[in-house]
């Protein structure tokens, strides 16, 4: 490729005449991340407890591991 | 967030904060690469849609539909390849449902002269930028955005074609019509002068 490459200049000029994204935008964008942050972790959190307790309304028994979770954690069955 | 976090958060590459944040659900990782990218995102925007609302509004989506696809980026390429890809593919799209009839990229049969040899990348690059950035307006978007990928952005021709969704040989072809339609949008313009 040449040395001289005004596309890369052109960019740079760009960015010099418009330093930055109005500041509304990284708001916006921040607001929709948080938005999926929250929304991940009440579904991590939740999810798999109502699925759990969905299977026990249908008569499933919890398993080993999840009772010594349970314990370990001081809930009380 | 600790100074210490903020300065090592700065410096991680652009696949660690991906991971960072896909693993953790981590926003400040995902605002970082925001910082990093949104200016270049928003003047591309801006150099494509040629007005700093709609350019303001792009980029807004444009960073939505990347946090949104982030679990699909598959690390094929960089992320800032893939970034462009989407900021170029949302403009496309934008300006093709805009203007129905305008045409995005120069007809395959139009019968253009053979003006640019493959090799011969020169005159291109070497126009001054106050007339590439006319001749680059005098010719269809779609083929601004090719030019755009390969000498501003140093995509191959093989990620062009990725992000395009066109094979390879269709890209090059459609890189050599555009050159030779901006060097005669040039020779047009300011061959009198």
């Amino acid at each position: 490729m040449a040395a001289t490459n005004n596309f890369k200049k052109m960019a740079q000029e760009d960015q010099e005449l418009i330093p930055h994204a109005p500041e509304k935008v990284e708001h916006q964008v921040m607001g929709v991340v948080k938005t999926g942050q929250f929304a991940g972790n009440v579904i991590e959190l939740y999810f798999s407890k109502m699925i759990e307790l969905i299977m026990m309304l249908f008569g499933a028994t919890p398993s080993k591991k999840d009772q010594k979770d349970s314990e370990s954690n001081g809930e009380v069955r | 967030m600790p100074l210490t976090e903020i300065t090592n958060i700065d410096k991680q590459s652009d696949l660690l904060l991906i991971k960072q944040y896909l693993n953790n659900r981590d926003a400040n990782a995902f605002n970082q690469l925001y910082r990093r990218y949104s200016t270049k995102v928003y003047a591309k925007c801006i150099s494509m849609l040629k007005d700093e609302a709609l350019a303001a509004d792009a980029t807004q989506e444009i960073f939505t539909k990347v946090f949104l696809k982030l679990g699909s980026f598959g690390e094929k390429s960089k992320f800032s390849t893939w970034l462009y890809s989407v900021t170029y593919n949302f403009c496309i799209d934008f300006i093709r449902r805009k203007k129905r009839d305008k045409q995005l990229f120069t007809d395959e049969a139009e019968d253009l002269p053979d003006l640019i040899d493959d090799d011969e990348d020169e005159e291109i690059l070497a126009m001054e930028v106050g007339r590439l950035r006319e001749v680059l307006e005098l010719i269809p978007p779609g083929d601004k955005v090719i030019l755009l990928m390969k000498y501003q952005d140093d995509l191959s021709i093989k990620e062009i074609a990725e992000a395009l969704n066109k094979n390879e040989s269709a890209v090059k072809m459609q890189l050599k019509r555009a050159k030779t339609k901006a060097q005669l949008a040039y020779k047009e313009k300011y061959t009198n002068y």
